[in-house]
């Protein structure tokens, strides 16, 4: 009888810890992103509107850049609004010619720390690419733990003439 | 004794029971981290290479139209075809290419061709789970009522654009958006490639190699397709076949950051003409490579 007990016991116990060490981390998650891209649309005109496009972030305790590639064709003038109320820090975004890694002589051709901000290229913009970094700030750790994530939706369009 | 037996097992049975619940509980917070975690995980690696935006097919349509593409329905997928198309990857690779078809018909005010084709968008939205996109506020009919006003159908056809988008984003389905453009593009490049063995417009020939050079991008979204199908696995390695040739040409190798300017030789682009085709033949006669 002593024996079942002692195993009883064990089994209580062994089980505690099992279900305990499996908490899940909570979330501090702010992205809007209905919201944010209906702001991106608005801002648009007078350009074509061509879609938007939605990068989910998740603040770390070190920097981070995310870069954004986006496609542009001959002889045409695009539109980009990049939007960060969905996040829940603020970060620098940073527009260049060329990718990270190849940014000898590369220009930069905007930089932002506003919620949402706007840059044209035009016909003189001789690439087929433009980089958009977004350049995410280390978080301090807190004891609370909560994961700090939300998201940045930038809007394209181009001039339709 | 007897009594710290009977409350063992009391506090075991109730304590099993309240795990139980938790566990249910667990799993279904689990599951909406694994779905939320999906869509944040590049984020999560550390990666020096930027992730690319498509950019849309109508914009693809609009500028090869505007290079002066000369629009023959006859090239177009046949809306018949919509019964060869059984797998989710086929309808989805075949929503595209519908979609640049429309796109198309419109931008060349082909209304017959067009009812055609958004009734086949309709049916595979809905065969792919992505019904909302028309069912919302009646896409279709408003179409019917407006197909002899040009601008409107125009907004219309952006509205099942954007919806599809919105669609993709919100369901955490990149991939699904990677499979719908490659259909679109491929059909783009498939009537662009078609008219410039007619005509040789120059100015086509260069907006051709423009978008070919967009197959690098496609290449990596479809190496990252998760759970690949025999359509997928087929797709990617027959795209990677026509990049070779791509990459071949001297006009490639230049590959600078700038823009477009050079004309790829005529025998450069009938041999991508050629593979391209065959290519598109096999996503739309839904064929085995």
């Amino acid at each position: 009888m002593k024996s079942l007990t002692s195993f009883a016991l064990i089994f209580i116990a062994f089980t505690l810890l099992s279900f305990t060490g499996g908490k899940k981390e909570k979330e501090n998650d702010t992205c809007k992103r209905d919201e944010s891209a209906a702001a991106v649309k608005k801002e648009m005109v007078p350009f074509r509107f061509e879609k938007t496009t939605t990068t989910h972030i998740i603040f770390k305790h070190y920097d981070q850049v995310k870069t954004i590639a986006a496609p542009l064709f001959f002889d045409n003038k695009y539109k980009f609004i990049v939007n960060t109320e969905g996040l829940p820090k603020d970060i620098k975004v940073q527009v260049y010619d060329k990718p990270r890694g190849m940014r000898d002589g590369a220009k930069m051709i905007a930089e932002s720390s506003e919620k949402q901000f706007s840059f044209e290229l035009d016909e003189e913009y001789l690439s087929n690419r433009v980089y958009i970094d977004y350049v995410i700030p280390a978080i301090e750790e807190t004891e609370d733990g909560i994961l700090q994530k939300g998201c940045v939706v930038m809007g394209s369009g181009y001039e339709n003439l | 004794m007897k009594a710290t037996i009977t409350f063992s097992f009391i506090f075991l049975t109730v304590f099993i029971y309240s795990c139980s619940s938790d566990v249910k509980q667990t799993d279904s917070a689990e599951s909406i981290e694994v779905q939320e975690e999906s869509a944040s995980i590049s984020e999560d690696i550390p990666d020096e290479s930027p992730s690319f935006i498509l950019p849309s097919a109508f914009h693809v349509s609009s500028l090869l139209q505007r290079a002066g593409l000369e629009f023959e329905g006859i090239d177009c997928n046949s809306a018949d075809n919509i019964a060869l198309y059984n797998t989710k990857n086929s309808r989805l690779l075949n929503f595209g290419v519908y979609s640049a078809d429309l796109f198309f018909c419109v931008l060349k005010d082909e209304k017959d061709l067009s009812k055609q084709y958004i009734k086949c968008l309709q049916q595979i939205s809905e065969e792919t789970g992505m019904g909302s996109i028309f069912n919302a506020e009646s896409i279709l009919e408003r179409f019917e009522q407006n197909i002899e006003n040009k601008d409107s159908v125009l907004s219309l056809i952006l509205e099942v654009q954007e919806r599809t988008d919105m669609h993709v984003e919100r369901s955490n389905e990149e991939h699904t958006a990677m499979l719908i453009f490659c259909g679109a593009w491929l059909e783009g490049m498939h009537l662009g490639l078609n008219n410039f063995q007619q005509n040789k417009n120059l100015e086509l020939g260069k907006r051709l190699f423009e978008q070919a050079c967009l197959l690098e991008n496609l290449i990596v979204g479809l190496s990252a397709y998760p759970d690949p199908d025999e359509t997928t696995q087929s797709l990617l390695a027959e795209m990677e076949r026509v990049f070779a040739s791509i990459k071949e040409t001297e006009a490639f190798q230049k590959g600078d950051y700038g823009l477009i300017e050079t004309p790829l030789p005529e025998s450069a682009m009938m041999k991508i003409s050629s593979n391209l085709n065959s290519l598109r033949n096999q996503v739309t006669l839904n064929e085995d490579s």
